[in-house]
């Protein structure tokens, strides 16, 4: 009996203790997991504010309002991994230099195509940052609803995949409606490598930057 | 209705990049074979499909549908072209009601029945969409291939053919005879209804609502016929889901950065 006894009471507290630990390690991921997902929504709701400053700041000049836009994007895109994303296994074939390069025009392309989007803000939009994901990765996928304004009549979702680096949640890739830009460009760069070769991706970008550029100056 | 708009119109649309179907392989300077491309397997017809592409694109966009579209917006406020299209997608309603039943999906059926009944009548033969205004009954598109994909059939190899815009697998195209009957607001296939050609109008008010978003993504692209099959693909698998999050995560390898890559420089 004692025997008994002494060894339910030494099994209790250790199985207990167990529990205990379980509990409280699961509480501890629970709250790391809920902080990463509301980290990143600060960090999105910090773009969108100044984002929304810049906008509604009507004594800026259009240069001058795309030149601050784009350092807000700088600061909370990050670019180098996007750039590796966007060309995957291709990567390899490029050297550090022209991966750099690479990067450097592709930050002026979306810089010149998607910069006049926002010519058509009206100030009477709405942007609503909802739930947040946390990804197998790590990774968070924070949504955004954009209504009103110059949005459609239904509204239009965007959800943005944010990878911390350093302490500081940056964009790695826009999803309007569900269709990943990452995904987008990176179909069309291996179109580019298969057809055309990797030496060309590079040119390829720099024309088409060329002449955005000299129909942009032309108006 | 945004993205079928946009999947429409982006049929219609150019090629800036013709010639890079017929252009040859680069061949390593070794001249051993390369590799098939990676997307081989989704898009073994790219020499026909860039054809196709610059068909609908660079010939009938820019010399028919894209000219008449702006016409089109110079004389209607948006308004008129919003409950346009309206108008037409209510009369897909067959295919709205039909194609969940068959997907095993009958409370989507019961929303399409709300939805035609109520638009139908107090919302002025679909040309308002009451429905979802005041009821919440929100519109969600379906077709024969989207049934067939929720019943585990793959998408097959990406296809573009003339005019016949948004069959963008061989599975979808396996689809169109049903949707012709069913989405009646989609199709060629009821003469009767629209004897007066109200199918151009309603394809030319359909690429006008798409035009802004089409001028974006052209001027977005590096090469148009590769971004427009990817938007088409993402998009067309998002409607399979219905919106919902998919279960698991395919894409995972996408966000993934093998720094391995780094070190065989």
């Amino acid at each position: 009996m004692t025997s008994t006894r002494s060894t339910r009471a030494k099994i209790f507290p250790s199985s207990a203790a167990a529990a205990l630990a379980a509990l409280l390690l699961a509480a501890a991921f629970g709250a790391r997991a809920d902080g990463e997902v509301a980290a990143a929504k600060v960090s999105l709701q910090h773009t969108v504010d100044e984002t929304l400053a810049i906008l509604n700041d009507k004594s800026l000049a259009r240069d001058a309002r795309l030149q601050r836009l784009e350092n807000i994007a700088l600061d909370h895109f990050d670019f180098p991994k996007m750039t590796q994303l966007v060309l995957g296994k291709n990567r390899a074939q490029l050297s550090e230099a022209e991966q750099h390069e690479f990067m450097e025009e592709f930050r002026q392309h979306l810089s010149l195509t998607y910069g006049k989007q926002f010519d058509k803000y009206t100030a009477n939009e709405k942007i609503e940052i909802g739930d947040g994901r946390l990804e197998s990765n790590k990774d968070v996928t924070v949504r955004m609803r954009i209504t009103g304004g110059s949005a459609p009549a239904d509204g239009v979702r965007i959800d943005y995949r944010m990878r911390a680096n350093a302490d500081k949640w940056l964009v790695i890739d826009v999803i309007p409606e569900g269709v990943s830009m990452v995904q987008n460009f990176r179909s069309q760069v291996q179109e580019i490598v298969t057809q055309k070769g990797v030496s060309q991706l590079i040119q390829t970008l720099h024309e088409k930057n060329a002449e955005r550029a000299q129909s942009a100056n032309a108006y | 209705m945004t993205e079928r708009v946009t999947r429409l119109a982006l049929g219609l649309c150019a090629c800036a990049f013709f010639a890079c179907a017929t252009a040859q392989p680069p061949s390593s300077p070794e001249g051993a074979p390369v590799p098939p491309p990676a997307d081989a397997a989704t898009d073994p017809f790219q020499g026909f499909n860039r054809a196709m592409f610059w068909v609908n694109n660079s010939v009938l966009d820019r010399f028919f549908y894209g000219p008449l579209a702006h016409g089109w917006i110079c004389i209607t406020p948006l308004t008129v072209r919003v409950h346009m299209e309206q108008f037409f997608d209510n009369l897909n309603f067959p295919g709205y009601f039909v194609q969940p039943l068959l997907q095993g999906d009958p409370k989507q059926s019961g929303v399409a029945l709300g939805r035609f009944a109520i638009n139908t009548t107090v919302g002025l033969v679909g040309i308002f969409d009451p429905a979802n205004h005041y009821l919440g009954l929100a519109r969600r598109s379906e077709d024969m291939g989207q049934t067939f994909g929720v019943w585990g059939i793959p998408p097959g190899p990406y296809l573009v053919l003339p005019l016949l815009a948004p069959r963008t697998s061989v599975r979808d195209l396996a689809g169109f005879p049903v949707d012709c009957v069913l989405n009646v607001g989609d199709s060629y296939c009821w003469p009767w209804l629209a004897p007066y050609g109200e199918t151009m109008v309603r394809d030319i008010n359909r690429r006008a609502l798409a035009d802004a978003q089409l001028k974006a993504g052209r001027e977005a692209s590096l090469d148009w016929y590769a971004s427009a099959r990817d938007f088409y693909l993402q998009s067309r698998a998002i409607e399979i889901r219905n919106g919902e999050e998919p279960t698991e995560a395919p894409s995972d390898d996408l966000y993934q950065i093998d720094e391995s890559e780094n070190l065989s420089e």
